[in-house]
């Protein structure tokens, strides 16, 4: 029934994404096909990256390191 | 044993005295193995050779040096001092017939210093090598996010910042040069690293910015690390994503840019990161009470991840843009109205608070100690200064710049043959017939 | 009209929360159970004979479910009225709520009238067995035997008529059989208008629109378009599909015939959409637009009991455009309206309030406004908007009010909205944040002072901005470019296991590089 274009009307509207944006992965469909398609845990890499740091953001650890870089903007 | 060094030797000495680098360089790599079986008499090795002439030979008994290292362990000062031996005398013309080698000794080189505690000994080491192989100084290559890993560790950032500061047009990757010189090595290495490596320079970069409260380009940084097209989720992208998040509420309040790849975002890192969601939705409601009992209540969490110290900011952060939304209603307020508005302890901290916003230029206002009365005054900024003028100046001159570029860009691939076989190819198909005389005067035909 | 049964009602008002949470209960559907209306001074005859067909019962039923005092009365009102047609589903269900609700309010008076007391023990199984069609006795116990039975569930009824539902609808099917084996064109399009009305007059809305919207193939003239479209946008708007009556709402008015017919042949036809146009954005919350249509009524020509009432139309538009109008339109296109005037006319409280407002009266507005808030709640399409529209309505009052000052003293603002001055001051924050009030408030002497916005600063700052953003989104691009260029994209790792991936990337590589030239 011809009726039912109203839930692709709405569905366009949900999921249109704001201006600005270059999509550049259309193809990503493929993307997406192969992402839906696998399950999840075979998907993860990278898992062994070095993340070992301080906390480099804690401004009470960071007053207490002698301040090197200083401030490039401003 | 030693005759198959000397025959290395020998093949190194004769074939770049000929000027063969091509074919040394292909050779070589299947020396890595004798090289590294033999670690304890590399350095007799190292003295047949002279980095200059056999800049390729140093290279591969550097590498297997640094493959042996676990083994070996030999003195660190010593690698240090030939690696920056290497770096500062090599014939760089030779080295770009092995630049994956060189990648490769690069990160060795970087892994055992973080491992040694030396990290800051590489830093100067490391930006010499990324300017001795990059092309261009907009070129990214892999050793990049070695030299960002290094000034972390060592908590360093003058020097790298020089190196992050510009902008990436053009990238430099293993797959690209293993391919064009054969260097089978690179197929035991992950088809990924390409991509690891170019995430982990804009996650350390990131993390380097954040360090020094460049939050504007900090979040450029986490978000350019959500750019790759993902078939899999990466868990540097993951990590990246969370900073991004924090990072977002500290500099704007609120998700500003949504990075692409949502599929991936929405299926893999939402619930991966469910707790820096928790925290963007209640740092929306603007109440820092609600913010402070999540954040404890996350505490665990943040903590190891590292990213408590940003959450402790975005919570500092809120306190602040709570009181400037203050400056834009109120021109007189109360201390004590401020603090019980904005969820501060009382007048005192209130004033903490203002007084240290006044001095870093967010706010402009004066308190009044005699009854505690805060006058907020509006931002003198007239847009009639001189350096003002040459702000705007500059900001017009940059986005010139980068319409030059692009245009630029554009014009490179119009040009490009396969782009053009493309687009008169597809339409080919269907127009031949109709408009035939629309290609004649082209002068790729 | 069937005589409320006061004593037992009048009992339950006094214990009004076992009135309440009854049907918060035994209603399963939805969240705007949240609304509970206490005293609207509603005559509820007269409100429902505005109406009829679906939309009658539709609106009976919202009134039952929101408001517990007109909850009995409202049911007995619907059954009465659903008898007249074949929706037998509906007065079973009627039914079942009418008795669930005299279940819940029959021991709520347990002790207070010690001879009343045992009737309704004794009326209890009778209740609960009300699918086996035993006669209900509706809430007034010992009532007279006249008015009980009008309202017991009559099994033979529900029998017969749905026999008779079934007749009609196969007479109507082979009737339809009849003129497609003949193709007349004409009869066939009747054909599909009648079976369409039956199944709506059997309260089966999808069939209805189906069949509705199966005759546009046989319509033979522009009029016939549009006819097919009224129907489709009834059931639509039957069945709170918006975007289906709006879509409809164009076709009917991009029909040639109608498009170029004279305006007063198809005045009626014009005020329908509009008013249909209007309910429909106003449930999907754009309210200036709502009042536009709204407007655009012709007073002489709305007529359409089965969609609308004109007291609706009054209200609806009236309250929209109160919310987002500003001064000059509500004076043009409200105010100075003769066509509106006379929809105003049928609600004189309204027109007070717009009158008020325009006025700056702004407490007496107010006040009249939150008399007139318990009527609206028991309209089931304007209902959950009322209190988006109220504060909509407050908010443009606050801004009215203040903008020919320079500086205002808070206190008599406050006095003006009949609040305090520290909620004023928050109300008013809010609105300077939102920057619908150019304005900062000294707090410490409570004055609001108008803050003259720096046209020049602000372009400068935004150009800023502006360009700042554009710098970002172009490097990025410009990385983006050299990451297609380069390959660099995440792989996953279980497409790796084969062998020479080497040889591999290189021809994705080749093939993807063409690709995304040619894309960019």
């Amino acid at each position: 029934m011809d009726l039912n274009m109203k839930p692709s009307l709405a569905a366009d509207e949900m999921f249109s994404e704001g201006p600005g944006y270059m999509e550049m992965d259309e193809s990503g469909g493929a993307t997406g096909m192969m992402m839906d398609h696998l399950p999840t845990n075979d998907k993860h890499v990278h898992a062994d990256f070095y993340n070992n740091f301080d906390d480099l953001f804690d401004d009470d650890n960071w007053a207490k390191v002698k301040q090197t870089g200083d401030n490039p903007k401003q | 044993m030693g005759s198959a060094l000397e025959n290395f030797v020998n093949q190194v000495r004769t074939m770049s005295a000929s000027g063969s680098f091509r074919e040394l360089a292909d050779d070589l790599p299947e020396s890595v193995s004798l090289l590294a079986r033999n670690w304890s008499i590399l350095d007799n090795v190292l003295e047949t050779l002279d980095v200059q002439q056999h800049t390729l030979g140093v290279l591969y008994v550097l590498l297997a040096k640094l493959h042996s290292a676990a083994t070996a362990n030999p003195e660190p000062v010593q690698i240090i001092q030939l690696m920056r031996d290497f770096v500062h005398r090599n014939n760089v013309e030779q080295l770009r017939f092995a630049i994956c080698a060189f990648y490769e000794t690069c990160h060795l080189f970087t892994d055992y210093l973080v491992q040694k505690n030396l990290s800051i000994l590489g830093i100067k080491i490391m930006a010499r090598a990324v300017d001795q192989i990059r092309q261009i100084d907009s070129q990214l290559t892999p050793i990049h996010a070695d030299l960002c890993l290094l000034s972390l560790k060592a908590k360093n950032f003058n020097l790298v910042l020089t190196y992050l500061d510009g902008d990436i047009t053009d990238i430099s990757t293993a797959a690209a040069e293993c391919k064009t010189q054969q260097q089978q090595q690179s197929q035991h290495t992950d088809a990924n690293n390409d991509a690891k490596y170019f995430l982990l320079f804009y996650y350390y970069g990131g993390m380097i910015y954040t360090a020094v409260k460049d939050y504007d380009r900090a979040l450029y940084f986490f978000e350019c690390a959500s750019q790759p097209r993902p078939m899999a989720m990466s868990h540097i992208m993951l990590e990246a994503y969370k900073k991004f998040l924090m990072v977002s509420l500290i500099v704007e309040g609120n998700i500003a840019f949504i990075p692409k790849n949502t599929q991936v975002i929405g299926r893999f890192m939402k619930p991966m990161a469910s707790h820096y969601h928790d925290l963007v939705n209640v740092y929306a409601n603007s109440s820092s009470e609600e913010l402070r009992i999540l954040i404890l209540k996350y505490s665990e969490a943040f903590t190891r991840d590292s990213n408590m110290g940003l959450a402790k900011q975005a919570t500092t952060s809120l306190y602040k843009r709570n009181i400037k939304r203050l400056t834009k209603t109120f021109l007189t307020l109360s201390l004590s109205d401020v603090a019980s508005r904005v969820q501060l302890s009382g007048a005192a901290e209130a004033e903490r608070y203002i007084l240290n916003m006044i001095k870093s230029g967010e706010i402009y206002a004066s308190i009044n100690q005699k009854d505690g009365m805060v006058l907020f005054k509006d931002d003198p900024e007239k847009y009639n200064s001189p350096d003002m003028f040459l702000n705007v100046q500059t900001n017009i001159t940059q986005v010139l710049d980068l319409v030059k570029q692009i245009n630029k860009m554009e014009e490179e691939i119009i040009l490009n043959p396969m782009y053009v076989k493309k687009a008169l190819g597809s339409q080919d198909d269907d127009l031949t017939s109709q408009h035939p005389k629309t290609y004649s005067g082209d002068p790729t035909d | 009209m069937p005589v409320l049964p006061m004593p037992p009602l009048m009992q339950n008002a006094i214990e009004p929360m076992q009135v309440d949470a009854p049907p918060n209960e035994d209603n399963e559907n939805n969240e705007e159970q949240q609304i509970v209306v206490e005293n609207p001074s509603i005559d509820l005859e007269v409100y429902a004979n505005q109406y009829n067909g679906i939309v009658r019962l539709h609106r009976l039923m919202y009134v039952a479910d929101v408001c517990p005092v007109l909850a009995v009365e409202a049911l007995k009102m619907a059954i009465t009225y659903v008898q007249t047609t074949y929706n037998v589903n509906l007065y079973q269900l009627l039914h079942k709520r009418l008795s669930d609700l005299n279940a819940s309010n029959a021991p709520a008076p347990p002790a207070p009238a010690a001879d009343l007391a045992p009737v309704p023990a004794a009326a209890l199984p009778d209740i609960a067995a009300v699918p086996a069609a035993i006669a209900l006795p509706p809430l007034a116990q010992g009532q007279a035997a006249g008015e009980k039975d009008s309202f017991a569930y009559d099994a033979v009824w529900v029998d017969t008529k749905m026999k008779k539902a079934a007749l009609k609808l196969e007479k109507l099917d082979s009737d339809l059989k009849n003129y497609k084996s003949n193709s007349i064109k004409e009869s066939i399009r009747r054909g599909h208008d009648d079976l369409a009305d039956h199944y709506l007059s059997c309260g089966d809305l999808t069939n209805a629109l189906k069949c509705y919207s199966r005759a546009r193939d046989y319509c033979t003239s522009g009029k016939h378009v549009v006819n097919m479209c009224l129907n489709v946008i009834k059931v639509s708007i039957y069945l709170q599909n918006w975007v289906h009556v709006m879509s409809y709402i164009s076709k009917a008015e991009s029909t040639p015939d109608f498009a170029e017919g004279s305006k007063e042949a198809n005045a009626q036809v014009h005020t329908r959409l509009e008013c249909a146009a209007g309910l429909a954005e106003l449930q999907q919350k754009k309210y200036k637009v709502a009042a536009k249509h709204f407007l655009n009524a012709n007073f002489d020509h709305c007529e359409f009991p089965e969609m609308i009432s004109t007291n609706n139309v009054a209200v609806y538009g009236g309250l929209c455009a109160l919310a987002t109008f500003d001064r000059p339109e509500l004076k043009r296109l409200v105010i100075a309206s003769t066509s509106f005037k006379l929809f105003l006319e049928l609600e004189p409280q309204l027109r007070d309030i717009i009158f008020k407002f325009y006025e700056s009266k702004y407490a007496s507005c107010l006040t009249l406004l939150d008399e007139i808030r318990d009527n609206l709640l028991v309209d089931m399409y304007i209902a959950p908007h009322v209190s988006t529209l109220y504060t909509k309505i407050r908010n443009r009052a606050l801004i009215q009010y203040f903008s020919p000052y320079m500086s205002a003293d808070m206190h008599k603002m406050a006095m003006a909205f009949n609040s305090s001055v520290g909620d004023l001051e928050n109300e008013v924050m809010q609105l300077i944040l939102d920057g619908q009030i150019q304005a900062r408030i000294d707090s410490h002497n409570k004055i609001l002072y108008a803050k003259e916005a720096d046209q020049r600063n602000s372009t400068f700052e935004r150009a800023l901005v502006l360009g700042k953003k554009y710098q970002r989104h172009t490097r990025m691009l410009v990385l983006r470019a050299a990451m297609l260029k380069s390959h660099i994209h995440v792989k996953s790792v279980t497409r790796e296991g084969s062998s020479n991936h080497g040889a591999e990337l290189c021809v994705s590589a080749g093939s993807t590089t063409t690709a995304q030239l040619a894309r960019m």
